[in-house]
């Protein structure tokens, strides 16, 4: 004889009838998604461009231009609705600045090195 | 106080901080005599062409030091730089007033625009030799 609340496999099943008894209203999560509600639209997205510009101008030049190209497309996904999209424009575009970023200042800290080092074998 | 609120302090005051710090540097130490101090382009490093950028730690102590025509001489894209710069600070900052402003500098124009000042530059720079 198996109890109320399982089925026939002995796993425990809820009935469904119980639980929407008594709440008059929707859970507040079932409303609209937030992100597509009113507020989304006056949140700006996150502006990559002048990081993109510049990395590029001071540290490296191919990553830095990618992340240029990445960011000028934020405004554009963002102004035709496409939210998920121009968020991940920009966070790519600012991943970009950060490789061009570390890329310029490897070079140069590796730079750095070799003269030290050359100072110091020359000086034997 | 909330927490953003002295968040925001401490990072201001860590950028005055900085700004004030390079300021100081760029204006007492020549990168000419120093040179081994101070940072190096790695696009020159590494192919020995001069990128739009190249000289411009020259032309910042120069400019510091307020020879002016020394500034330019070391680094002509500064002057394009600069002011696109700027505009891109100013379009960011009056967002809501200027919208059409913001679009561009911030859009695929304005992107474009920079990037082809920039790649010609680039090559004009190695060929003329300035």
């Amino acid at each position: 004889m198996v109890p109320e609340n399982y089925n026939q496999q002995g796993n425990p099943q809820f009935n469904q009838p119980p639980y929407n008894q008594g709440y008059n209203q929707q859970p507040p999560y079932n409303q609209q998604p937030y992100n597509q509600g009113y507020p989304q639209q006056q949140l700006p997205p996150d502006n990559g461009m002048v990081w993109a510009i510049l990395t590029t101008l001071f540290c490296c030049l191919p990553f830095g231009i990618v992340a240029i190209v990445k960011a000028s497309n934020v405004n554009s996904l963002w102004m035709s609705g496409n939210y998920d999209a121009a968020r991940q424009a920009a966070k790519s575009s600012k991943n970009w600045s950060i490789a061009a970023a570390c890329t310029g200042l490897g070079i140069s800290i590796i730079y750095f090195i070799l003269i030290i080092l050359g100072a110091l074998a020359s000086n034997f | 106080m909330t927490k953003e609120h002295n968040h925001k302090i401490v990072i201001t005051i860590i950028l005055a901080i900085i700004v004030i710090i390079t300021f100081s540097v760029y204006l007492s130490f020549d990168p000419i005599t120093n040179g081994k101090f101070f940072p190096k382009c790695p696009v020159w490093l590494l192919t020995g062409y001069y990128c739009p950028s190249c000289g411009s730690q020259r032309a910042f102590h120069a400019l510091l030091n307020g020879e002016f025509a020394h500034a330019i001489h070391f680094n002509y894209f500064l002057l394009f730089g600069i002011p696109f710069f700027s505009l891109l600070i100013i379009a960011i900052l009056f967002r809501k007033k200027l919208p059409k402003l913001y679009g561009f500098m911030c859009g695929r124009y304005g992107a474009y625009t920079y990037l082809t000042f920039y790649l010609t530059w680039f090559i004009l720079r190695n060929i003329l030799h300035l």
